[in-house]
Parts: C-alpha cells; sequence; structure tokens
C-alpha cells in the first residue's frame, strides 16, 4: 500500500546550513495494519508524513502510495490520503459541518453519497450537538474530532495521523486511539505518527523509531525486542536514542 | 485546471471573508460611513471657515497721484476691485502705526533695499504689526514716470500670497487707466499705440471642465482604494491561513496549486473592486450633497462641481484589468508573509512602488501616447482618463497597447503568485532567529559554487545604489583627461568591484561565477561578427525608441556637453579605449558575470536572461538608454549563456561600443568608390549612417548567428577549453 524507499529531505537553513531532515528512510505500510512512526520532537516524523501527503516534495528517493507516485501522480495521491495533523487546523469562520461538506465536495464526492458519509461521521463521533457551531466556539476535541471527520469524508484507503492525539484530555485521546483502531479493522493502511510510547505500544502492528532524520529500528514490537534483546519498548526506544546521541556527540 | 475546485474555494473564500468584521468594516463600513461623515464635517466647518481678507499697509501713500485714485480712505478704490475676487482688502494705512513700529519698519525696508539679505527682519515686523502685506511706494529724485511701488509679502503664508494676488491685479487695472488718462492728455488714442489685444477663450464646456478634474482625481483616489481593498483579503487568505494552520489541510485536498490560486485571487479581486466601487459611490453620493449644499453657501473652494455620470462607466470598466492586477501583487505578496502582522508590513512597499505609477498619470505634462501607454498603471490611468473626458478616438489608438502591458502584468503577477504557492520554503517559513552576525556566517558557510538567485538580485540591487549615489555626488569633469578618469574609476568602483568582491567572499567558484573560462576563439570571432551585424538593427531601433520618448532638454545638454568633451580625446584609441573597452570589461564582469550565473540557477534560462538583460537596462538610468541596453542584454545574455564564457561577450560588449566611434571618423569621401557605400552613407548631420539596405539586410545575418550559437553550441563540456583558468564545474 505505501512504499517509502530512501527518502532524503534536506532544505536550507540560516543557523544550521543545509539542513537533512530525513536522511535516506525505507519502510512499508499494509492495509489493515497500524504503522507507528516514533521519534521525539525534530525526529523528522512530520516531514515523512508532508511527504507522503505531498505538501511536501522529496529531494530523493521514492514513495508511492496505492501504486501512485508522490510526485509525478500528486493528484491521485492526495485522493488516496486522509492527513490529520496538528497543523492541519479547521476554519474558524465555518461550522463544523461545512467544513466537512466543503472538503468533501473538493474530493468530488456525489452531493447524496456526501450527505449521508456527513450524517454516518457526525453520529459516529457524535458531534450533532455542535455540528452548526463555528469551529472558533470549539474545544480542542470537538476541533480534532471535525479533522478527522473531515480526514475521512472521501473514505480513503490510507489514512496518516501526526501526533493527533497532542494537546487532548485522556478522553478525547482515547477515543481518538479507538478510532484509529477500528480504521485498521475497516482493512485501512493506517500511519500513526507520535512521541507517546505508550500509545504506539497499544496499537501499532509495525513500527519504526526515528532520530535526527534517521531510522533506528523497523519492524513489528516483537521482532524489535527480539533484535534488540528488550521487551519493554520504551526501554528499547530509551535505549536506542542514548546509543545514537553517545555515538554522535 | 479544474474550475469546480476553484469556484468551492472562490466560495468558501468569499463566505469566510463575509464572516470577518475586520473584511467588513474596511470593505463596507469605512466607505460607506467616512464619506458622509468627512462631508458632515466639511460642512460644519465651511460655516465658520470664511476667509478672513487680506490686510494691506501702505507705507508712503502721499507719494501717489490722486487721478485717477488708487487708495480711498476706506480701501482700494472700488473700481479697481474685480467683484468675485474674493474677500475685500483691508487696508492699514501708516499712520495708524505707532512711532516706534513704524520707524522700525521703514529702517528695515531701507536696510533691504541697501542689502537684500535682511529680510527676516521684515518678515518678523509683517507678524508684529499683522499683516499680511506691506506695499511701499517710493519716489526717486529725476523719476520722471512717478513712484515706485514695491510690494513685501511672505510666500510661506497663504493669506500673504493671497493678497499678493489681489493688489497685483488691482495695481494692474489702476495703471492701465493711468496709462488711459495719460494718452487721453496728449490726445494720442490708445488705438494706435496698441499692437495686438490679445483675449482668451475657454471653448471647453462647463460639463467637460468638471470632467477634467474629476478625470484626474477619481481614477487615482478609486486606484489607491481598490489596492487596499486588495491588501487585507490577500492578507487574510495567505498569511492569515498559515498562521491558523489551515493551509496545510487545503493542500493536502485534491485542489491543484493554480486552483487554489485562482480560487484566492478571484476572492481577493470580488473584495478590491467592491471596495472601489462602494468608494465611488459614496464619495459620488456625498459630493453631490455637500458640493449643493456649498454651493448654496457661496463657500465653494474651487470650480469644482459633480463628476459628470456618463464619465463614471469608463472608470468602472477601466478598473477591471487593475483590479486583477493588484489583487494578484497583493496575494504573492501576502503568501510570502507567514504571519497577518508580517503580512502587514508588505503593503507600505507596495505602495511605494504603485502609488507613482498612478502619480505619474495626475502629471499636467502627461498625455496618453504609444510611450505612456506602455507603462503600467500609468497607461491605464491615462487611458481612463481620456475616455472620462471623452476623447474617444485617442483612447481607441492607445487601448490596445494599454490593455495588453497591463494583461502581461496581470499574468505575470499570477504567475509569481503560482510559484510563491509552489514553494516550500514559502509555504513552511518558520520564525527563524535572525540575526546578522548568523547570516554573514550563513553566507560564507553555506557558499555554493555558484552565486543563489537572491545573491545575483543583491549584486544588482547593490551596483544600482552605488551608481545613484556616485552620480548625485560626481559632478561631470569636461576636460577628457578628467572624464576619462570618472568613467574609469567610476566603473570599476560601482559595478565591477561589488560583483568581484561577492564573487570571492560568496561563492567557493569565484572564476566560474565570473565565467573567466578560456572559450574557443571561433565564438569571440562570432560575437564580434554578431556585434557588426545587429548594430544597424539597433540603431534603427534606437530611433524608433528616441522618437517614442523624446530626449529631455536636460538630456540634450548632458549629451552636447558630453560631445564636447570627447571632441577634445587626444587619439580614437583613447576613445575606444574608456567608452568601448572599460565598459565592456566591467559590466560584463558584474552582469554577465556574477549576476547572470546566479540568475542561471533558475531552471528557465530565458528568465535568467531577461532579467540579467532588465537589471542592465536599469543601471543605464536613463529610459532610452535603458531600453536599448536591456535589448543588448538580451542578445549578451544569450553569448554568455551559450559559451558560458565571459570573453566573447566583452568582445561583444567592446565592439558594439566601438562601432559608433568608428563611424564617426570612417572617411565618407571614400563611400562612393568602396563596397563599403552598401553600408554606409554620409549622415545628415555628417559622419556616417547606415544604409536602408544595411539596416534590414545586416541584423538578419546577425539573427541568423545568434540562432546559430543558440542552437548548435554551448551548454556542452565538450565546447569549453579550460587552460590555466581552473576546472569547470558541473551543473
Amino acid at each position: 500500500m505505501i512504499h517509502v524507499r530512501k527518502l532524503v529531505k534536506s532544505y536550507p537553513d540560516l543557523q544550521r546550513g543545509q539542513f537533512i531532515a530525513v536522511d535516506g528512510v525505507s519502510f512499508d505500510a499494509m492495509p489493515g495494519q497500524i504503522f507507528g512512526l516514533l521519534g521525539p520532537n525534530g525526529a523528522g516524523k512530520t516531514t515523512v508524513l508532508r511527504i507522503l501527503s505531498t505538501v511536501l516534495k522529496p529531494t530523493s528517493g521514492k514513495v508511492t502510495i496505492n501504486g501512485f507516485d508522490v510526485v509525478q501522480q500528486d493528484e491521485q495521491v492526495r485522493r488516496q490520503i486522509g492527513f490529520v495533523s496538528t497543523n492541519t487546523g479547521i476554519y474558524d469562520r465555518m461550522s463544523g459541518w461545512e467544513l466537512v461538506e466543503f472538503f468533501g465536495q473538493l474530493y468530488g464526492v456525489p452531493i447524496d453519497l456526501l450527505h449521508d458519509r456527513m450524517e454516518t461521521l457526525f453520529d459516529r463521533f457524535q458531534m450533532n450537538s455542535f455540528r452548526e457551531v463555528p469551529c472558533s466556539h470549539m474545544s480542542t476535541g470537538m476541533k480534532q474530532k471535525v479533522s478527522i471527520a473531515r480526514a475521512m469524508i472521501h473514505d480513503p484507503p490510507v489514512l496518516v495521523f501526526d501526533e493527533a492525539t497532542s494537546g487532548l484530555d485522556i478522553m478525547a485521546a482515547r477515543e481518538v486511539l479507538s478510532t484509529v483502531e477500528q480504521l485498521a479493522q475497516l482493512g485501512k493502511c493506517v500511519i500513526f505518527s507520535s512521541h507517546i510510547m505508550s500509545e504506539v505500544k497499544r496499537i501499532c502492528d509495525r513500527l519504526a523509531i526515528m532520530h535526527e532524520g534517521k531510522m533506528l529500528a523497523y519492524g513489528t514490537p516483537d521482532e524489535l525486542a527480539k533484535e534488540f534483546n528488550e521487551e519493554d519498548l520504551e526501554e528499547l526506544f530509551y535505549g536506542l536514542l542514548s546509543a545514537r546521541v553517545q555515538a554522535t556527540s | 485546471m479544474n474550475w469546480k475546485n476553484t469556484r468551492l474555494i472562490f466560495r468558501r473564500e468569499l463566505n469566510d471573508q463575509w464572516r470577518d468584521r475586520r473584511t467588513i468594516f474596511t470593505i463596507l463600513v469605512m466607505p460607506l460611513v467616512l464619506y458622509p461623515l468627512m462631508g458632515m464635517a466639511l460642512l460644519q466647518t465651511a460655516q465658520f471657515m470664511h476667509q478672513a481678507p487680506p490686510r494691506v499697509l501702505v507705507l508712503g501713500s502721499e507719494l501717489l497721484e490722486n487721478n485717477p485714485n488708487l487708495l480711498t480712505r476706506d480701501g482700494f478704490h472700488p473700481d479697481l476691485q474685480a467683484s468675485n475676487n474674493g474677500s475685500p482688502i483691508v487696508l492699514v494705512w501708516d499712520d495708524t502705526l505707532n512711532e516706534p513700529m513704524r520707524s522700525q519698519l521703514t529702517k528695515a525696508i531701507h536696510a533691504f533695499q541697501i542689502d537684500p539679505t535682511q529680510k527676516p527682519d521684515i518678515r518678523n515686523l509683517l507678524k508684529n504689526i499683522n499683516v499680511d502685506l506691506v506695499m511701499s511706494v517710493k519716489d526717486y529724485p529725476g523719476n520722471s514716470g512717478g513712484p515706485e511701488l514695491q510690494i513685501f509679502a511672505n510666500s510661506t503664508s497663504d493669506q500673504s500670497a493671497l493678497a499678493v494676488t489681489q493688489v497685483t491685479q488691482i495695481v494692474a487695472r489702476w495703471k492701465a487707466q493711468l496709462l488711459k488718462q495719460r494718452l487721453n492728455e496728449l490726445e494720442i488714442s490708445r488705438e494706435s499705440i496698441s499692437s495686438l489685444d490679445v483675449a482668451t477663450v475657454d471653448v471647453a464646456s462647463k460639463v467637460r471642465r468638471k470632467a477634467a478634474i474629476w478625470a484626474k482625481l477619481l481614477p487615482f483616489i478609486v486606484l489607491v482604494w481598490a489596492l487596499t481593498g486588495a491588501f487585507y483579503p490577500a492578507i487574510d487568505v495567505c498569511a492569515g491561513e498559515k498562521e491558523r494552520g489551515t493551509l496545510e489541510t487545503l493542500l493536502s485536498s485534491p485542489a491543484r496549486r493554480t486552483e487554489i490560486v485562482t480560487g484566492k485571487l478571484l476572492t481577493v479581486a470580488s473584495f478590491s473592486f467592491a471596495t472601489a466601487m462602494l468608494n465611488l459611490f459614496s464619495m459620488t453620493v456625498t459630493g453631490l450633497l455637500v458640493i449643493s449644499q456649498l454651493g448654496d453657501q457661496g463657500t465653494m473652494p474651487m470650480n469644482l462641481g459633480l463628476p459628470p455620470i456618463t464619465s463614471l462607466p469608463w472608470l468602472v470598466i477601466g478598473l477591471i484589468p487593475i483590479v486583477a492586477l493588484f489583487s494578484s501583487l497583493a496575494l504573492a505578496l501576502a503568501s510570502f508573509a507567514k504571519s497577518s502582522k508580517e503580512g502587514q508590513y508588505y503593503l507600505v512597499p507596495l505602495l511605494m512602488s504603485l502609488v507613482p505609477l498612478m502619480m505619474l498619470s495626475m502629471l499636467p505634462s502627461a498625455k496618453l501616447d504609444l510611450g505612456t501607454s506602455l507603462i503600467p498603471v500609468t497607461g491605464m490611468l491615462l487611458l481612463i482618463k481620456n475616455l472620462m473626458l471623452g476623447d474617444f478616438q485617442l483612447a481607441a489608438q492607445f487601448a490596445g497597447p494599454v490593455i495588453a502591458v497591463t494583461l502581461v502584468c496581470c499574468w505575470l503577477s499570477t504567475k509569481w503568485a503560482v510559484h510563491q504557492f509552489n514553494n516550500e520554503s514559502v509555504l513552511f517559513r518558520s520564525g527563524e532567529k535572525f540575526g546578522v552576525g548568523v547570516w554573514l556566517r550563513h553566507l560564507v558557510r553555506d557558499r555554493g559554487p555558484m552565486p543563489s538567485f537572491g545573491e545575483a538580485i543583491l549584486c544588482g540591487v547593490i551596483i544600482l545604489m552605488i551608481k545613484f549615489f556616485v552620480g548625485l555626488s560626481v559632478q561631470l569633469d569636461l576636460s577628457f583627461s578628467g572624464f576619462a578618469k570618472q568613467v574609469v574609476i567610476s566603473q570599476v568602483a560601482t559595478i565591477a568591484l561589488p560583483a568581484i568582491l561577492m564573487a570571492l567572499f560568496l561563492t567557493r567558484g569565484p572564476r566560474e561565477t565570473l565565467k573567466l573560462n578560456r572559450p574557443r576563439m571561433s565564438y569571440i570571432a562570432t560575437a564580434v561578427l554578431i556585434a557588426i551585424f545587429l548594430h544597424p538593427g539597433f540603431i534603427a531601433i534606437s530611433k524608433v525608441v528616441m522618437f517614442l520618448y523624446p530626449a529631455s532638454q536636460g538630456l540634450d545638454q548632458i549629451q552636447h556637453a558630453v560631445a564636447a568633451i570627447l571632441a577634445d580625446a587626444p587619439s580614437t584609441l583613447a576613445l575606444i579605449a574608456v567608452l568601448a573597452f572599460v565598459p565592456a570589461v566591467c559590466e560584463e564582469v558584474a552582469f554577465r558575470g556574477f549576476i547572470l550565473s546566479g540568475l542561471q540557477t533558475l531552471k528557465n534560462q530565458w528568465t535568467a536572461i531577461i532579467i540579467s538583460a532588465a537589471l542592465f537596462g536599469i543601471a543605464h538610468g536613463i529610459l532610452q538608454q535603458s531600453i536599448m541596453a536591456s535589448l543588448v542584454g538580451i542578445v549578451l545574455g544569450i553569448i554568455s549563456v551559450q559559451t558560458r564564457s565571459l570573453f566573447p561577450c566583452i568582445a561583444y560588449h567592446a565592439m558594439h561600443n566601438a562601432l559608433p566611434i568608428l563611424m564617426g571618423i570612417f572617411p565618407t569621401h571614400s563611400l562612393e568608390t568602396s563596397y563599403m557605400g552598401y553600408v554606409l552613407k554620409t549622415g545628415v548631420e555628417g559622419g556616417t549612417e547606415y544604409t536602408l539596405l544595411a539596416t534590414i539586410a545586416m541584423p538578419l545575418v546577425g539573427i541568423g548567428l545568434l540562432v546559430w550559437l543558440w542552437k548548435f553550441t554551448g551548454r556542452h563540456e565538450e565546447d569549453l577549453v579550460y587552460q590555466n583558468f581552473g576546472k569547470p564545474v558541473t551543473a
């Protein structure tokens, strides 16, 4: 479903010169699976996901999503993806209903089907009580629900969640996590990036650990435990990062 | 492009803006409330702002003859005062002044008559005795023509200036009466001494006179509002979206960047148009009421009636392309800003660049012709002005070029806006902490083998600035040796040196940047041949340019002064060295060396060539020269890109500059007997000029050579022979 090969992204930076944000990352993610991207802040997770969503272009490497190349067939790629990120805000002066409808129309969903899907999504996420409320008056949890509904309105085969639980209270965060799990059960390919270990441990089938643009480890939790001889994912993560920091200092 | 997406984005943005209180205030409330409020304030103030009558002090009135009377005890003689010439003058007699003051004033005037630097004393006294003008009557012993009147006034005071106008007119009438009386005494009829009577008749209708004032004022005001109306929504739909984090949401949707930009552009244009129209409407309605009220009160400040209603549709039609241009410019600039606050800062440079173009159309000498019709914004404003005045024939004549220029500008600025939306560094610009030290370190540490696009533009701007200030501070030396020194120093210091220093400090390959590669000798020969063959074409084009944009009197004087200096040159070789060789080396190092190398980092080589040529043209400072230099710059750019060496460019440039000198010394007597007679003929003002055959045929050969250079040479490693000039830089 998603194939990433030797992905590199660099850009000029005033302080650091030519900065390599992503350095030779490769991974695969399959339908029905939740693929976790784990890494501290600044590891390059968001850059990888922005390339997947075609918002950024890779410096080198190849990425295909559902058979479409992110550089050559960017428009088709965007139709395959639903992207939820802390950076994908919602329009303050629109209501949740208007916003989801607008994006549904942009994705070319026929109007009857669109309204059916909207009703289903608004029911599922219990958004009917605030569907006409302007987004500027919503809580963070409500906004995140609108964002997820917006990302799912065209029923994409791939869903990308970048730090989707960031800033949410425990109830809202759990709700997002259970949604992600349900989506995988529906056969969607889900990419879930986070720096919170417990979330990744709970829901991810495969994961990649990133640090300073590089991929330090990649596999199922069991494979990683075997490879690094460490059952506890948090310890494994900490050990990998500490070893990396020592090696570079 | 998917128009459905564009329509969706346009509709969403439009609704979004309607829900923004700030936009509604600027677009709707401001024009609808501001003008009525201003009108109300004007009417209120007009009630008590009646003009105070000017106060005039007369010194030495006893010296004036009594018949016909200039003065009565109540003021100037009523027969001399025009009936509609504002408030009557209040005369202050010198005997009403206290003695010390009178004596002080008399002394001050006397002192001024001896030493004219004593003005301040009189100015202060005018203020102290509260008069706007002093009329001093003085009689000279033995002066048979009568006493002399001297008027002292302060031109910085409006009231004083008004007094001068009124008193001058009164005195002129009095002098005419005096003359008539004296002629009568001598029994000479006035007709027998008058040579020519001049009567001025204004043939313009009252409606057209009003239209003339409004045709200048209204388009300017409406365009300023169109710009304001474009900028604030542009900031909101670009920088505002970035700030709120919604831009990434939109970018990850299937809508293409072009569709997003078009949707936003239509929104900005709609608001710009609406702002301009509402301002026009509100201004007209308020003006209608206020002017009729002021007319009733008799306090109209000038002959300003209402704009003729038939002139307004032309303004609306002309507004449409201008709105499109302003909107795309505003959108491109606003997309660069990372926050609404930052976006506000970009409004000032945009205003500063567009307002002079608007002001140009308001100059008394500005008229619609082919030259002005090619100037963006100015041409359109002049076209609107002519349409409003009913000069349809003239407007139709130049509507084509005006609309073409405006559409090209719209297309370019829209392309710029789309480019901004495709530029990751613009869209995802983070709030990096900027410091001069950090930036300088970055420039040196991260310098590439070639300069960047920004560094190339910076080099051009630095050269223009240095040239500007040096040009202001240096006076033209009238001796040839002094002139030669000025040329060499200015070429080296203002043009070559900045480029060389920037190449040394900002690039890792200064030699490659300045294209100091030794090319094949055939390239140098080809460049020289191209210069020779294209020259008649450039001469013909320069004649067209001079016809379109005739040289001003000042420019003519400078050209004559330079010609006189050059006539003193010790030899032709010295002339060629100063006017051809030195500029060729220095200007090529800068414009085809550093600047073009930097611009070539753009994917499109033509864009690089055109920008470098434009900078080369602007650096020449004088419009006529700038146009020609830009065209020559394009040829030089092609040679530089193809040969990847500066030497063919220097050869072309030197030959191009040397040819007029060589033509000037060519022996005209030999033209009839040699083959050169097909190329040159004796010029009207002496010297030689190209024949018609040469003007047509030679440029064709030159273009052929240029096409050959473009198609079949260059841009291949094997075409370059590097000898002692370092290794080639791989692209």
